[in-house]
């Protein structure tokens, strides 16, 4: 369970984010930062690299600068290809999540009671992810390594015989 | 009647696992993030900006529904929902009244229950 380790609360609602940290604070391996806006979460992404960030869809404006969910998002994503990252939102409209999953979010929440549980199986889908992700970049890597040593193989025979050194009667038919 | 209480905790207790100490926790933090975010809504209501109505009873949504306030998720849903679509708009501050009223019931209650 050592893939993902960092995870990034981004929230403007502090009861909420302090649920949700709280909540997953009962993984002893997960580190939990949480931030209250975009800006924060920003500055220190590339300095902590967390595997997943659990995004606010809207924020209270603090200015006219300041960023919303989407903007956050597609800057991470744009950043940071690396980290995945889960929307949460108390808006249950089907566009808006197909909005983010549009800018690369992994997946979509509805705050609601049951947005804690979802919060957790989405980070057992995220292991589970990176997890068939290195199995993939595995195996790639044998099946490249095995079609060299195969290649070798072919090329020493093809040498060998031409040089005469093995022939096509191995010498068992008299 | 008006004995029945309007909030219900439940929730809260299953979540924090029957610890009352971290159920202390968040209803004190609704006790204190509710009555601005409430005062907000009032100002920008007052203010004809339907953004801000919109942006924070959205804000306010989740933790009615953590703190069990009865009637109160549809209420703050519908002024979000109006606010946001621009529709019924003279009928905004009626549902507001009735939310304020019911936060501050609510608000009673929890304030007992923290004294506990």
């Amino acid at each position: 369970m050592k893939d993902v380790n960092n995870i990034f609360i981004v929230d403007d609602d502090a009861v909420q984010a302090m649920m949700l940290s709280d909540h997953l604070g009962k993984y002893s391996y997960l580190n939990i930062h949480t931030y209250l806006t975009g800006e924060e979460c920003m500055k220190n992404i590339a300095i902590v690299k967390p595997q997943i960030v659990f995004l606010d869809y809207y924020f209270d404006k603090v200015s006219n600068t300041s960023m919303n969910g989407l903007d956050i998002l597609k800057a991470i994503r744009g950043e940071h290809p690396d980290v995945d990252v889960v929307m949460f939102s108390g808006q249950d409209k089907i566009e808006v999540a197909v909005n983010t999953m549009k800018y690369g979010a992994f997946d979509y929440i509805v705050k609601s009671e049951s947005a804690f549980h979802r919060a957790e199986n989405v980070i057992f889908n995220i292991i589970r992810k990176l997890k068939l992700e290195r199995m993939a970049a595995m195996y790639k890597r044998l099946t490249l390594l095995f079609g060299i040593a195969l290649g070798l193989l072919l090329i020493a025979t093809a040498v060998l015989y031409f040089t005469g050194n093995i022939s096509v009667n191995p010498g068992w038919v008299p | 009647m008006d004995d029945q209480k309007i909030t219900d905790l439940t929730f809260l207790s299953t979540f924090s696992g029957g610890d009352t100490t971290r159920m202390k926790k968040y209803v004190g933090m609704f006790l204190q993030i509710a009555p601005q975010q409430l005062e907000k809504i009032k100002g920008a209501m007052n203010a004809s900006d339907w953004d801000g109505v919109r942006a924070n009873a959205h804000s306010l949504k989740p933790q009615i529904t953590y703190m069990g306030i009865s009637g109160g998720e549809a209420l703050i849903k519908q002024i979000e929902n109006d606010s946001s679509s621009r529709t019924n708009l003279e009928g905004i501050p009626a549902m507001f009244s009735q939310m304020e009223e019911l936060c501050k019931k609510a608000i009673v209650e929890l304030d007992v229950f923290m004294k506990q």
